[in-house]
């Protein structure tokens, strides 16, 4: 019998053997020196603790969320300077309902402003090291939110991914990462980047965890109108037999990944489970797609930070509104953002629009129909989670951004299909971490919660350091 | 190669000033980002666009009023004079 985390914190406090208050005072120093040297949060909370949590299933159990989810009373950033000082008024729906289970947020994590990043070294407030070699990028854009599991047993982080935010940093930090089917969490109180891409998700050193997280935040909620009803079931006698590879999400890959990717498939045939390669030509159109749709969405959302109705406001009263407006945005957007509004205003103009952003939105239907049709013969599809080990940052300063973008291709597929995945760490090069990633039909996250539990059995995964102990 | 005249005419409507370093740097990846997406072009595709990769059932809230009970937060940082919203000149 497996006693995940939140199950021992919670016995823990039960059977009064665990002193929340010390606890809590214990974590935030630790937390404190992390921060100095890891620069994880962009904003670390000092934690409120209220008697009624002992009996709820979260009961006082910490959690990070990262920073573009809404949190009342607490600054909220997204990474961007046109939100510096914005307080919400009002919970995320998400951080509603873990705080109603007694979850216990510790703090916000860094990100890629607005999400607009691989190695969330585009963030206004700190980039956040890779907790296994500080010269090395966490990944992005839910930097802080990896880095920070990879060091704490008893947290699990809220992520957010558009084109892979969370898969993409779960890999370089070593832990797993759920990002479930569009739709399937609400989307109330998140920070658009993208709206028809965007999706909250969980990252944990443990995927049973991860399913107790998920069965809380699921569902429908009538403040997201794109939020679905479609529960979450625990069918444990589900049964996965074939695994599909496509050739198209292979190359390119660094041969050393692919073979410690192997390495673990094949662990998996002891278990019945075998794989097999196919071919989706069509995903060698995914990146162009993806970037296409997501910045094309961006560029309307990052509209209304304007310095009035949203976004910090400055005293150039005297400014004629034009002026003023631009002036505003013009210094407080950091170059990507300012890259991705462009891009996306283009390929949404009179005379482009059909060319690139009507074609894009056709690839996906083309994508997700290809993906059904093979699901019907493979339960699960496999790739690695990313192409490279984490970079350093001087290597990263050296790249152009398209060569950056072109390293999603990967996580890109099933993002702009909607459909949910899971990065699983699967082993180490040079004693940093490697992931793999298993995608889903759409609404399976069963499937993918199964393939992680049988993993869990067959991989010891190595953790920088762990803080937080109960003891 | 994106003509000079449509580059200025997106800054200008996204509301952006760029710096000539800036615009010539922003200005080059964007190149570099469309040549490598004209991939697309040798596509011919029949299908409806997909606007959302699931099924979205339009929903409707009640069309119930409520109150705005605390006007207190809509302008708490907002900066205002004699009970007006300050803005930018528009004249």
């Amino acid at each position: 019998m497996i006693i995940s985390p939140i199950e021992e914190f919670s016995n823990a406090i039960r059977n009064k053997e665990l002193d929340i208050n010390n606890y809590y005072v214990k974590l935030n120093d630790n937390l404190i020196d992390i921060n100095n040297h890891y620069n994880f949060f962009s904003n670390l909370l000092e934690p409120k603790l209220e008697n009624t949590y002992s009996n709820q299933s979260l009961s006082y159990f910490p959690y990070s969320a990262k920073d573009n989810i809404c949190t009342e009373g607490i600054e909220t950033r997204a990474g961007s300077n046109i939100l510096n000082g914005y307080i919400p008024p009002y919970n995320a729906t998400v951080i509603k309902k873990i705080n109603n289970k007694g979850g216990i947020l510790i703090g916000k994590t860094c990100m890629d402003e607005f999400g607009f990043g691989t190695f969330n070294t585009n963030s206004a407030h700190g980039i956040p090291k890779n907790p296994f070699d500080k010269t090395r990028s966490c990944g992005g854009s839910s930097g802080g939110a990896a880095g920070i599991t990879s060091l704490l047993k008893y947290h699990f982080a809220l992520g957010v991914s558009t084109g892979g935010s969370i898969s993409c940093p779960a890999s370089f930090c070593g832990v797993i990462g759920l990002t479930p089917t569009y739709g399937r969490v609400s989307r109330y109180g998140l920070i658009d980047y993208a709206n028809s891409l965007d999706k909250i998700g969980v990252l944990s050193r443990s995927i049973y965890d991860i399913e107790c997280v998920m069965s809380i935040i699921s569902g429908q909620d009538i403040l997201d109108p794109t939020s679905i009803n479609n529960q979450h079931s625990n069918n444990n006698e589900l049964k996965i037999k074939k695994i599909g590879i496509p050739k198209e999400l292979i190359e390119g890959v660094e041969p050393s990944i692919l073979k410690i990717f192997y390495e673990g498939l094949d662990k998996f045939k002891n278990h019945g489970i075998v794989y097999e390669q196919i071919s989706i030509p069509q995903l060698k159109y995914s990146v162009p797609a993806y970037y296409i749709i997501a910045s094309a969405e961006a560029s309307t959302n990052l509209a209304k930070f304007c310095g009035l109705r949203y976004g910090v406001q400055s005293d150039e009263y005297y400014k004629k509104f034009n002026e003023y407006f631009t002036d505003l945005r013009n210094r407080s957007f950091g170059e990507e953002a300012k890259r991705r509004i462009l891009l996306g205003t283009y390929v949404r103009m009179a005379g482009f629009r059909d060319q690139y952003y009507l074609k894009a939105l056709k690839l996906r239907q083309i994508i997700i129909n290809e993906f059904r049709k093979n699901f019907k013969t493979y339960d699960l599809i496999a790739s690695p989670s990313m192409p490279i080990i984490a970079p350093k940052f001087n290597e990263i300063a050296n790249l152009e951004p398209i060569s950056i973008y072109m390293l999603d291709f990967l996580t890109i597929p099933p993002n702009i299909a909607g459909l949910p995945h899971l990065s699983l760490p699967c082993g180490y090069i040079n004693k940093l971490p490697v992931g793999f990633q298993f995608i889903a039909n759409h609404w399976d996250e069963t499937k993918l919660i199964q393939i992680g539990k049988k993993w869990d059995e067959m991989f010891i995964p190595n953790y920088p350091n762990t803080y937080g102990e109960m003891k | 190669m994106v003509e000079k005249e449509i580059i200025d005419r997106i800054i200008k409507i996204s509301k952006l000033k760029l710096e000539k370093e800036e615009y010539n740097k922003i200005n080059s990846d964007l190149e570099k980002i469309l040549k490598a997406f004209s991939i697309l072009d040798e596509l011919e595709i029949n299908v409806e666009p997909a606007f959302h990769s699931v099924e979205i059932k339009n929903t409707m809230r009640s069309d119930d009023v409520r109150n705005f009970q605390n006007i207190v937060i809509l302008v708490e940082h907002i900066e205002t004079f004699r009970g007006y919203i300050r803005g930018p000149r528009v004249i």
